[in-house]
């Protein structure tokens, strides 16, 4: 699996600097419907454990909820260690997040160049954390196709400001979800790799996650952190008011 | 008793999972356990021998804290505990034998509650929210300066925490509407002043700041402090040095009733990205401004001299560093009445348009339009220098030289407090933060760089002799002559430093983070750019003049805040740092009322 992942990066590379960016119709497409599937529910409520390791050091652990609505809306609380419990994000727009320190006892407003942090010392950048659709962002091409897989190779839209120039995506032809992603800079230098696997369905199918996620940063020595999936639910009917500062601050 | 506890928070992780349901109580437990161990390297004592104010190096703090929290939830109501309790560490005071006895003597404490409320959401109505009891309103978006927070007394106890509030008991109305935009209302039932900092009483036995606005009364009373504090001898006359004090303070709250009520109405929404604020406060500044004094001439059996010189009391002698007695004053302080139109606006400003890559950068503007009540100050004395025909005042109200009116501390001339920032990120591991802010939460009264008006920082007697002054301009025809006299003597001979009312502070904060966001360096500075001026009397000239003392001089007054904060994962965390008061004794933060320097370590587990 790697190995054929570095031939064909080498590939994609090669078409990369030969052809100027621009979308082939049929991996357009497949990107639009992994959105339109990742957007069907119409809100998703998810709990999970993350684990950061790093060689040499004891993993450490956070555990967050996520409430996610329609391709905007999110809101985040930790719910451990300690010192994060209680810690909640809003994200509107990705130049509009607020964070409600407890600390502090207040919301506060945070621009968009805090997604230049990494998310709390892990392997995920704000980003990656926030991104919920990928056709907005990227122009992609159908590099290669095998029977189980379809492989995207995207180019970041003009006007976008997504962290990775280039994302490479691998689409499970099954149900039509990802089980890797690796993001590269301008310069072809790969920097993360995404894992994800153990995918259920729920909704009679339309609505997948995967239970476990693992993100590769590559230029911090293989820091690696684990994203497990403890409670996941679907159309919850939250409303749209929940995503509101009002909310946000009221903790409801 | 650890596996109750253990087992406490397993229910509370357990009840918090899973997304809202009517039907079901949700309960969240947490807390914190934190030790504070601070020194002081800066002797910041004050007064002479007869006041004298002991703040030396050493130990400034010791504590060890336990905070806890619970919220219960169920619909659309919810309830929230914030409970804090902290032991001091060490007695303030000198301990009798039998109190040796007492724990609650031995080891001081203290109870917080940092938040104690109920909170309905969606009630009667949708989008009416409803919170009843000890909770915090912070609708500032200034980071830690914040002009528009008014509805809570400041809480500067800890110059660590600077901008923190106390909890106050309220009711909170808000109501949303179009998504983005609420309308809220507030209402404090009883007023709470400001918690000060521990080192606050250092500023009693600094009685050369006068804080009265009307500058010819200033300097005579600054005159007629140093006259007094002399010892004299005219026409075989022995006249006695009784230096004005501050035996005693009485801060005075103000009546609890409806007409003392503080009250705020807010309307915030979000237009085009950038969220909007506009607001109103009708209440009370929360740092009580002196309003009247008391003094009293107490003499002495016999006299005081300084212990540093050596000398013991004997024959009447003005060459000696003796007093024969002091000017008991008691001061009387009140909360002045105020009305505050705030507006706060903060969003991001895009930088794409430079560079794809370049991300919004963050700004905020927090601005307190300030419509204070005139505050006058009054001055009463029992009868000074009883019995000596030359100088025995009587009892009474003050001469104040004002045709009939009464001085002020404040004056009703509308100022503004503001404070615009901007934060940006360098990659992940740096950010700053740069700000300007106008007006501290303790100043107030118009004066700043756009209206003229002046705080007395210090001020001293220039001349040779007070009484030679005194006598030199004084006519014996004339019953006001002393007051006159002693008008040009503190014209003429004394020298004050000033400072606008309404400082201005150019902020920088930077951040670096590294080992995967482990550690933390911050530097904070705070950099008092206001202006210092020396007024004093030009011989030349034939008037008194200003000075600009130089930022980078005389004037230069500045806070250094370095920080290292190492977090080790599953919620313990170690910090340690330095806040490092610069400038002498008459700028903010040399000021020995500030505290000085500190330098801090704090270890803390959060669960």
């Amino acid at each position: 699996m790697n190995r054929c992942g570095h031939w064909q990066l080498v590939m994609m590379l090669t078409l990369l600097i030969a052809v100027p960016a621009r979308a082939d119709k049929r991996g357009q497409e497949i990107i639009e419907k992994l959105d339109r599937l990742q957007t069907a529910a119409a809100d998703q409520y998810f709990v999970f454990d993350m684990t950061t390791y790093q060689e040499g050091k004891s993993p450490t652990t956070m555990t967050l909820e996520v409430y996610i609505k329609g391709t905007r809306l999110r809101r985040v609380k930790f719910l451990a260690p300690g010192d994060l419990k209680g810690t909640r994000m809003l994200v509107r727009a990705l130049d509009q997040m607020y964070i409600y320190l407890p600390a502090y006892r207040r919301v506060r407003r945070i621009a968009s160049h805090v997604r230049d942090q990494g998310f709390m010392g892990s392997a995920y950048s704000y980003d990656e954390m926030a991104i919920v659709t990928y056709a907005d962002v990227f122009d992609c091409d159908l590099a290669a196709e095998s029977d189980s897989h379809y492989q995207l190779k995207c180019r970041r839209r003009p006007g976008q400001s997504f962290h990775y120039e280039v994302m490479e995506m691998d689409i499970r032809k099954d149900n039509h979800h990802p089980d890797q992603l690796r993001f590269f800079n301008a310069k072809g230098q790969k920097l993360k790799t995404d894992y994800r696997n153990d995918y259920h369905c729920r909704d009679d199918g339309r609505t997948c996650t995967p239970y476990t996620m693992k993100l590769v940063d590559h230029s911090r020595g293989d820091l690696y952190t684990v994203m497990k999936l403890k409670d996941w639910k679907v159309n919850t009917g939250i409303k749209d008011s929940f995503f509101t500062v009002r909310a946000l601050q009221r903790d409801r | 008793m650890r596996v109750r506890l253990a087992g406490l928070l397993t229910v509370g992780v357990l009840l918090a999972a899973g997304p809202d349901r009517a039907d079901e109580l949700r309960l969240e437990l947490g807390g914190a356990i934190q030790s504070d161990l601070r020194f002081r390297p800066d002797d910041k004592s004050v007064g002479s021998f007869y006041n004298r104010l002991e703040w030396k190096p050493g130990i400034a703090r010791n504590e060890n804290r336990l905070e806890f929290k619970l919220r219960a939830r169920y619909g659309d109501a919810a309830a929230v505990v914030e409970l804090r309790a902290a032991w001091l560490g060490w007695a303030e005071q000198v301990l009798a034998i039998g109190e040796l006895a007492d724990r609650n003597r031995i080891d001081p404490y203290y109870f917080e509650a940092r938040a104690a409320y109920l909170d309905m959401n969606d009630f009667l109505v949708e989008g009416l929210d409803l919170r009843v009891g000890q909770q915090l309103v912070l609708w500032g978006v200034g980071d830690q300066f914040n002009p528009t927070n008014n509805l809570n007394a400041n809480d500067v106890e800890d110059v660590l925490l600077f901008g923190d509030q106390r909890a106050n008991f309220m009711v909170r109305a808000d109501y949303t509407f179009l998504d983005d935009f609420t309308l809220s209302g507030v209402l404090v039932p009883v007023f709470q002043g400001a918690q000060i900092p521990r080192s606050s009483p250092l500023g009693t036995a600094m009685i050369d700041r006068v804080s009265v606005l009307e500058d010819d009364l200033r300097k005579r009373i600054v005159f007629e402090n140093t006259l007094t504090s002399y010892r004299y001898q005219f026409l075989g006359m022995n006249i006695p040095a009784t230096p004005a004090v501050v035996s005693g303070s009485k801060i005075v709250l103000p009546e609890r009733n409806f007409e003392n009520m503080p009250f705020s109405f807010r309307l915030a929404g979000n237009m085009l990205g950038q969220d909007v604020a506009l607001s109103y406060y009708r209440g009370r500044h929360d740092f009580p401004q002196p309003v009247r004094n008391h003094a009293h001439q107490r003499m002495f059996d016999t006299p005081s001299c300084d212990p540093a010189s050596g000398v013991t009391s004997g024959e009447f002698d003005p060459s000696l560093p003796c007093i024969d007695g002091v000017i008991e004053t008691e001061v009387e302080m009140r909360y002045p009445r105020m009305q505050v139109i705030g507006f706060n606006m903060a969003g991001e400003i895009p930088l794409d348009w430079i560079d794809e890559s370049l991300l919004g950068i963050g700004y905020r503007i927090e601005l307190g339009v300030y419509m204070p009540e005139a505050v006058e100050f009054e001055i009463y004395q029992d009868t000074m220098f009883a019995g000596s025909l030359l100088l025995e005042q009587p009892a009474g109200e003050y001469d104040y030289g004002l045709g009939g009116e009464k001085p002020h501390v404040v004056d009703e001339r509308v100022f503004a407090k503001w404070v615009v920032g901007l934060d940006y990120s360098f990659g992940p591991h740096w950010m700053v933060n740069l700000m300007w802010v106008h007006g501290m939460a303790d100043e107030f009264g118009a004066g700043d760089f756009l209206r003229k008006g002046y705080q007395l920082r210090q001020s001293r007697f220039v001349g040779e002799s007070p009484y030679d002054c005194l006598f030199a301009n004084l006519d014996i025809s004339d019953p006001d002559g002393a007051a006159k006299a002693a008008t040009v003597c503190g014209e003429r001979s004394t020298e004050e430093i000033l400072r606008p009312r309404i400082g201005d502070y150019a902020v920088a904060g930077v951040d670096f983070k590294f080992a995967d966001q482990k550690a933390l360096l911050r530097l904070f500075v705070l950099w008092d750019v206001s202006g210092y001026y020396r007024s004093y009397y030009d011989e030349q000239a034939g008037q008194r003049v200003l000075e600009y003392l130089s930022l980078f001089g005389d004037g230069f007054s500045m806070i250094l805040f370095p920080e290292f904060h190492y977090n080790f994962g599953n919620g313990f965390e170690l910090g340690a740092g330095a806040l490092l008061q610069l400038g002498k004794r008459f700028t903010k933060f040399g000021d020995p009322a500030a505290g000085g320097s500190l330098l801090w370590t704090r270890v803390r587990f959060s669960f």
